[in-house]
């Protein structure tokens, strides 16, 4: 496909859902404590507070959803998580199984493990069931297919499934859910994410549009959830607010379509559901960021990719530029720990630390000064090379000695210029400049040179 | 308007020391206008913020010593303003805290210097309640152009956009994204940077017209104006400074 294209699909999809975020969040923007900011920080402190305690809070909630009849199972790290999932899976003798959207699922790369053990396994969220057919993955932890032209769909699903050409997203929805509708009433197991696990209740909760989560938890005799530690909160009580801000920030809807929350199997006396219920915890690094203070915040995220959708690199490379699961400013963050500083400093770097992000996110996380975090542990582990380290202590150097300044800013002035611009010269830092923007000249007194000449005595003569 | 002339030492800055020459000369006349005491000291070089945003923090420190050791022996009183017209550097300047938070008595120093740094548009509003205008900016349309740094970091949004009413130009609605200057952004990942540019000017050229673009931020009109030099257009970057400075070209007959 062409770049641009995909480009144009990524600008326009995040923006408009970025538009509409800002719309649905000015409306709760008053001033009282209950509105848009006072909830940020009240979901901020409640993540606060469950962080500072989460082992008690994994402990409350999984004795809860045991005592609800489900069973937990504490995976500390990605091979851990899919074993676990594998051995349930072998012992259902399962052939089918139908899965509703989870980034958790992705980050262990949980797919390819049970395709190669022979399992057909169908993603039943429309955007993930497109990206299936193309053996894609995800470029957005929300709007997993926004990068595709919805033209390039219609293509699609006009080749496979005899759909027509300017058909409607809604067709296009309708024509995937005939197409899954028997592998609903097929698949042994459902694995679905979570967008909260609720500690004194010992639920799940799953927020989404389009109703296949509900069908993936509820249809198969067997359902696993797989969520991270982070997912915690602490009650009941506390999920309005978070629902709130998560379906705003999210989507820019006041509330998403719908909420299931489940807690443990089908009971004797109700209609449906599955009759076993797996919760598996996944922790894979996340009790590193939990150890360390200047990351810590990283987990009071909720995935809302409201910093994904108004980040301007993001919406300029898509998300398959950052190479893994989480992209955007969440994954620059996040990346770096879960892959290792090595394989990612580089995407801390990609950001001109607007700051977007940090304005956006429902929960406050710092996300640029957490980019500045992982640059200085990247510069101290000598990630950055010793040119750059070398560009870095002259820089110092001359900025805080007032002869090497006086020195380097008048040097400056033999740069070659002409009609006031400098002129394109093959140095380093410069060329990368010159290679889209022109840069003045630095000819000419600078202006402690006109301070001197002029202003200072202008100054005195005004008697100041 | 104040009673006493309030004494403003200039924090210029090391870009427009060097390429903001006339922005720096209409932040000098229009603080003289306005009735201040200016001062300017030639001790002062950066703020350290490309080594900050690159993760050299110990060639920021260094910097940021010598920044917070120039100004406080420059403060003479403790009513004193430190102003500058480049907003992101005024917003590193609110950094130090935390950069040298190990180091007791550089915060005692923060504690007295850092809560004296304005950007000139935020002292002009905020401090000095200027409501009244020098120029007559009627016949211009200005697209202004936010500072990322200055709005989010130091609260810079609406007096830019007061000052320039108040001098009767018509402002466009210009949207508030990133123009992908970004410091060392800039150079690093060029290509990201500039497809960011091009869509902030494309929105401003293509979309709406404009007389001048303008910012608080220097870095960012380095940025900008570098683009606009590379199309053929009318439209010309100025600092916010020089477009209220009946001193500067755009006013000169
Ligand atoms: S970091 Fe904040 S804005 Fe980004 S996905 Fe997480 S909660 Fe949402």
């Amino acid at each position: 496909m062409a770049k641009a294209e995909k480009r144009g699909a990524v600008l326009r999809g995040t923006s408009m859902v970025d538009s509409r975020r800002k719309i649905a969040c000015a409306e709760l923007d008053t001033d009282d404590p209950a509105g848009y900011q006072g909830l940020r920080n009240i979901a901020a402190s409640i993540k606060d507070t469950v962080l500072a305690d989460l082992p008690t809070y994994l402990e409350t909630f999984a004795n809860n959803a045991e005592a609800a009849g489900a069973k937990v199972h504490f995976a500390s790290d990605a091979a851990d998580a899919r074993e676990t999932i594998q051995d349930i899976i072998r012992s259902k003798g399962a052939k089918v199984i139908v899965k509703s959207k989870s980034m958790v699922s992705e980050e262990i790369d949980l797919n390819a493990a049970l395709e190669l053990d022979g399992y057909r396994v169908i993603e039943t969220d429309l955007g993930e069931f497109i990206l299936q057919l193309e053996h894609e993955h995800p470029s957005h932890i929300v709007l997993p297919a926004v990068h595709k032209p919805k033209v390039e769909v219609e293509r699609m699903f006009n080749k496979l499934y005899k759909s027509p050409m300017g058909a409607s997203a809604d067709d296009l929805a309708q024509t995937a859910r005939r197409v899954i509708r028997q592998d609903f009433l097929d698949a042994e197991v459902g694995i679905s994410g979570g967008n909260f696990l609720v500690a004194d209740t010992g639920s799940i909760v799953i927020v989404e549009n389009e109703g296949n989560a509900r069908l993936t938890t509820s249809l198969p005799k067997c359902h696993i959830a797989i969520v991270g530690i982070e997912k915690i909160i602490p009650s009941i009580d506390d999920l309005p607010v978070f629902l709130n801000l998560l379906s705003r920030s999210a989507t820019g809807q006041r509330s998403t379509v719908f909420v299931s929350t489940i807690t443990g199997p089908k009971t004797l006396d109700e209609p449906d559901g599955p009759d076993e219920m797996h919760i598996v915890l996944v922790d894979n690094r996340r009790s590193t960021i939990l150890a360390d203070e200047k990351l810590r915040p990283i987990l009071r995220c909720i995935r809302c990719a409201a910093c994904v959708n108004t980040c301007p690199v993001y919406q300029q490379i898509g998300g398959h530029a950052y190479g893994w699961v989480y992209t955007g400013p969440i994954g620059a963050i996040l990346d770096p720990v879960l892959l290792g500083l090595e394989d990612a400093y580089h995407l801390p770097y990609a950001s001109s630390l607007c700051g977007a992000c940090t304005e956006v996110c429902p929960v406050k996380i710092p996300i640029d000064d957490i980019l500045v975090e992982h640059r200085r542990r990247a510069v101290n582990a000598s990630l950055t090379g010793p040119v750059e380290a070398m560009a870095m202590a002259s820089f110092a150097t001359v900025m805080v000695n007032h002869n090497l300044y006086e020195a380097a800013t008048r040097l400056a002035a033999v740069m070659p210029s002409s009609n006031g611009r400098m002129s394109r010269l093959p140095l380093p830092v410069i060329t990368d400049w010159q290679s889209s923007r022109d840069l003045p000249a630095m000819k000419g007194p600078r202006f402690r040179d006109i301070w001197k000449q002029r202003l200072a005595s202008a100054g005195a003569n005004n008697g100041s | 308007m104040l009673q006493t002339k309030p004494r403003v030492h200039l924090f210029i800055t090391c870009v427009a020391d060097r390429l903001g020459v006339s922005a720096a000369e209409s932040t000098v006349n229009l603080l003289r206008l306005y009735g201040c005491d200016v001062q300017f000291s030639e001790l002062q070089s950066c703020c350290g913020q490309p080594a900050y945003n690159a993760g050299h923090h110990d060639a920021a420190k260094q910097v940021a010593r010598y920044w917070l050791a120039t100004y406080d022996k420059l403060l003479a009183s403790a009513d004193d303003y430190i102003v500058t017209p480049s907003g992101s550097c005024g917003a590193m300047i609110h950094h130090y805290k935390d950069l040298l938070v190990d180091e007791p008595s550089q915060i005692a120093i923060c504690n007295r210097v850092l809560p004296r740094v304005r950007e000139l548009t935020q002292f002009l509003v905020d401090d000095l309640a200027v409501t009244q205008s020098f120029v007559n900016l009627s016949s211009f349309t200005v697209a202004y152009h936010d500072s990322c740094h200055a709005m989010r970091n130091m609260g810079v949004y609406d007096q830019p956009r007061a000052l320039l009413k108040s001098a009767g130009a018509t402002l466009i609605d210009w949207d508030s994204s990133c123009c992908g200057f970004g410091g060392l952004f800039s150079v690093k990942l060029p290509q990201i940077s500039t497809a960011m540019l091009d869509r902030k000017l494309d929105s401003v050229t293509n979309v709406m017209s404009a007389d001048f673009l303008t910012s608080t931020d220097l870095g960012c009109l380095l940025q900008l104006d570098g683009g606009l030099q590379r199309r053929s257009t009318r439209l010309r970057t100025l600092h916010i400074a020089e477009l209220l400075d009946p001193a500067s070209v755009v006013h000169a007959k």
